[in-house]
């Protein structure tokens, strides 16, 4: 038996094996189940899975003494506690939990960055990670160029994704699965910046930074930007669906510029191990940096607050890093042509070649006079990646305009302290409480006689800050969608000055007071508290109205707490929540990346 | 093992120099006895197998550096794990050399059986993951329910259970070259990243793992 069949078979091998029917004999495999396996491809589905590092267990970067004559410190980067775990609308308070206690739902559904629940959905057996050899026929170096400058061979992909006259290679990949419900990824973070001596070593902590990062989404998201292509209905005649994330390992071929240097005289033709990676991830971050009250830096675990942080909502990013077969990521070190180096290295998203049937792929714009809005083929979509923070974006009615359903009007919240509501307390009707000409038919004339009691009164009262519109709730400014920062709690505050193109006015607030005595003392709240009747010839009484007139009396408060408030047209707000908006980067093309290290050159 | 590989695949080289130990089954903590014709009799495969493993690379059984190698401290230790990738033979040899190499995994009551797919499709069934480059189905109508397929677990205890203990040290690394430039005599102390795993309470990092992997092929 080859030993590649052998693989092929194992699992189901193994699975006839060791099937266990419980208190039942073991079942032979019938004919037509080893039929139908092909050995294509090895399915991995996760049932109910669930991941968690203990809280104190870490991946670090280890930090080494900085390079002499710059003035960074030491850093020491550390990752705690990773976790998968489920995440559903619908779960149970009892569910949520942290690395270090208990926790409240938060904004957004982010205050809890771990669930006690298995994940459920996520690489369903019908929908699994997929580790195959696949064979494709696409854009390539011309197998039988042997030096530099050979030729790149075949047209740009068909509809079956197959290059007409390209390059046939086989693929070693594996296909995440291609949507899932959202589930939690989180863990804990440190940065620790310290003093060292000459070797690097450790003499003093300067300080640790500690952070709690939370995503509940999916490596998954839409084939097309979802603000322009939707989420599903048909628009332009696409029906837009989501996909997963890809990696793939193959030979590459192309050029190289030896010692990761640029000099075009130094290349030559380059054979090696290829990468190729699509990330596609969609749903919620959530990055907070801020502590329960009373926590220490060297508790060894931290305990975060449950609101605090920088959100990132309604994500959905496709980042292709690679092509078949003229782009890939490679490895190289840093040296001179033929020579030793210093012992960095080079990991590099390869340059694309400067060739027509290489960028007529790759840019997907063949037949058009430069990039155009409208008319794009699917193509385009693959080789392009794009990013959306949030849904919200500016309609444009242009013919050449990236299309949006407007922006949030949710901007802030305040924590103006403003009266919620009014309670006037219970006032015997005479003429010191109730002064004035209030009674006769028109309200108007004076009092002879003054009878009973005014009842106590409570009514709601709502100031709304005209002068700097966009004001909510923490919860709304959270999950909006798009970038949003959060304070620790709405006590915490920061100032921002409403229009920053336009000088402050002065700072949003106002003097309450004395708010429930003007509200008391005012004339159309007396009358609604208050009725007239005839007591006789010329005689006029003022009476306790039963009940009081409340909807003319929370007007009135409204209007005088609103009167009560200062800042004038332009005010300074200290927030407690912002909206820092949405954003988008579509047609992204990475051209040529690479990352040298520098490190080992110290 | 100070041993060299002189195989030079096509896509990469790995060699490792110092010691690699500690492979085992589920310890017993008493000598071995014969099985019983009876016991013998009961054994049907059917219960799965538990699987203990510990792997150690230059380190104790708590995951520390082993002394018999310097303590894999210092420029030239012989704790290392070198790779070199295809083509990339500049200077004689370009490796990636990973020093202060040290660690130790152990998978803990690792459980291997079988099982069966779900009988029908999930909401988030995809039958074109199930199709060749032609687009003909490779299992029948490109659904795998009720397929067997062998699957991995560990006990799903109440709390924490440290099913995978990790520990591991790459305390430097760099690319050093010539044909041997793997070799500890031709580290010259520079690096450009260090990464380390653990536990600062227990040293080793632990995970538990619930739910279950399951593995099928097509």
């Amino acid at each position: 038996m080859k030993f590649s069949h052998f693989i092929r078979m194992l699992p189901i091998a193994l699975a006839g094996t060791l099937l266990l029917s419980q208190g039942h004999a073991m079942v032979a495999l019938e004919e037509e189940e080893m039929s139908g396996v092909s050995g294509t491809g090895l399915a991995f589905p996760l049932d109910n899975f669930r991941l968690q590092a203990a809280p104190t267990s870490f991946i670090e970067q280890v930090g080494g003494a900085p390079a002499a004559g710059i003035s960074f410190n030491r850093g020491d980067l550390r990752w705690f506690g990773l976790t998968l775990s489920n995440w559903s609308a619908s779960e149970a308070a009892g569910e949520r939990t942290t690395w270090a206690g208990t926790c409240t739902n938060g904004l957004n559904n982010m205050g809890c960055p771990i669930s006690t629940r298995g994940i459920q959905n996520y690489a369903n057996h019908d929908n699994p990670f997929v580790l195959r050899v696949f064979e494709y026929q696409r854009v390539g170096l011309d197998p039988a160029a042997t030096g530099i400058n050979g030729d790149w061979l075949g047209a740009p992909l068909d509809a079956n994704g197959v290059s007409a006259n390209g390059v046939s290679q086989t693929v070693l990949e594996i296909l995440g699965p291609s949507n899932s419900q959202d589930w939690r990824w989180a863990f804990w973070g440190e940065i620790q910046s310290s003093l060292t001596d000459a070797s690097g070593n450790i003499t003093s902590v300067l300080g640790t930074l500690r952070n709690q990062n939370l995503i509940i989404g999916k490596p998954a998201t839409y084939i097309r930007p979802p603000s322009i292509w939707g989420t599903g209905a048909l628009v332009n005649g696409f029906n837009n669906s989501v996909d997963g994330a890809v990696l793939q390992m193959f030979q590459y071929r192309g050029d190289r510029v030896l010692g990761g240097g640029t000099n075009p005289a130094d290349r030559t033709l380059d054979e090696t191990m290829g990468l190729l990676y699509h990330s596609r991830l969609s749903g919620d971050y959530r990055l907070s940096v801020n502590q329960a009250a009373g926590a220490l830096d060297t508790d060894p675990v931290p305990q975060f607050s449950n609101e605090e942080g920088l959100y990132f909502s309604d994500v959905n990013a496709y980042l292709p890093l690679g092509q078949l077969f003229y782009q890939a990521i490679v490895l190289d070190s840093v040296h001179p042509t033929g020579g030793q180096g210093d012992g960095n290295f080079i990991i590099e998203l390869t340059r694309i070649p400067n060739d027509p049937n290489v960028y007529n792929d790759f840019y997907s714009s063949a037949g058009a006079s430069g990039y155009q809005r409208t008319g794009r083929n699917a193509r385009y979509y693959q080789t392009h990646g794009y990013v959306e923070w949030g849904t919200a974006f500016p309609t444009c009615a242009g013919a050449n305009c990236m299309s949006g359903s407007g922006v949030s009007s949710a901007r802030f919240s305040s924590n103006l302290a403003a009266p919620t509501s009014v309670t006037l307390p219970a006032l015997v009707v005479n003429a010191t409480n109730f002064p004035g000409s209030l009674c006769g038919n028109n309200n108007n004339q004076s009092c002879s006689q003054y009878a009973g009691t005014a009842p106590e009164v409570t009514v709601p009262v709502s100031v709304t800050v005209a002068s700097a519109a966009g004001q909510t709730t923490r919860e709304a400014i959270a999950s909006t969608g798009g970038v949003a920062f959060v304070s620790r709690d709405p006590s915490s505050t920061w100032n921002v000055v409403n229009n920053q193109g336009l000088a402050s006015t002065g700072t949003l607030g106002g003097n309450f007071s004395n708010f429930t005595n003007l509200v008391a003392a005012d004339t159309t709240v007396r009358l609604a508290r208050t009725d007239s009747e005839s007591c006789g010839f010329g005689c006029r009484r003022l009476i306790a109205q039963l009940p009081p007139d409340t909807a003319t009396i929370q007007t009135r408060a409204n209007a005088i707490a609103n009167s009560l408030v200062t800042g004038g047209t332009n005010p300074t707000i200290a927030v407690n929540a912002i909206n820092l908006g949405t954003s988008r980067v579509e047609g992204l093309l990475v051209n040529h990346l690479k990352i040298t290290s520098l490190g080992a050159g110290n | 093992m100070n041993g060299l590989l002189k195989c030079v695949p096509a896509v990469m080289v790995l060699v490792i120099c110092g010691t690699v130990a500690g492979f085992a089954a589920a310890e017993h903590p008493s000598g071995m006895t014969a099985l019983e014709d009876s016991d013998m009799a009961s054994v049907t495969g059917r219960e799965g197998i538990a699987l203990d493993l510990e792997l150690r690379i230059n380190a104790d059984s708590n995951g520390a550096p082993l002394a018999s190698m310097g303590g894999c401290a210092g420029t030239g230790n012989g704790c290392i794990l070198a790779l070199q990738f295809a083509n990339r033979f500049a200077g004689g040899g370009e490796w990636l050399v990973l020093k202060d190499f040290y660690g130790v995994m152990r998978l803990n009551d690792l459980r291997l059986d079988g099982s069966r797919l779900p009988a029908g499709p999930s909401a988030f069934a995809n039958p074109k993951r199930f199709e060749d480059k032609d687009g003909n189905c490779l299992v029948a109508a490109c659904d795998p329910s009720g397929s067997l397929a062998a699957i991995f677990t560990y006990p799903d205890n109440p709390g924490f259970t440290a099913d995978v203990e990790l520990a591991l040290n790459i305390g430097r690394a760099a690319v050093q070259f010539d044909a041997e430039g793997f070799l500890p005599s031709a580290d010259t102390g520079t690096s450009f990243v260090g990464v380390r795993v653990g536990d600062t309470q227990t040293g080793t990092a632990r995970i538990d793992i619930n739910g279950g992997l399951q593995l099928y092929g097509f």
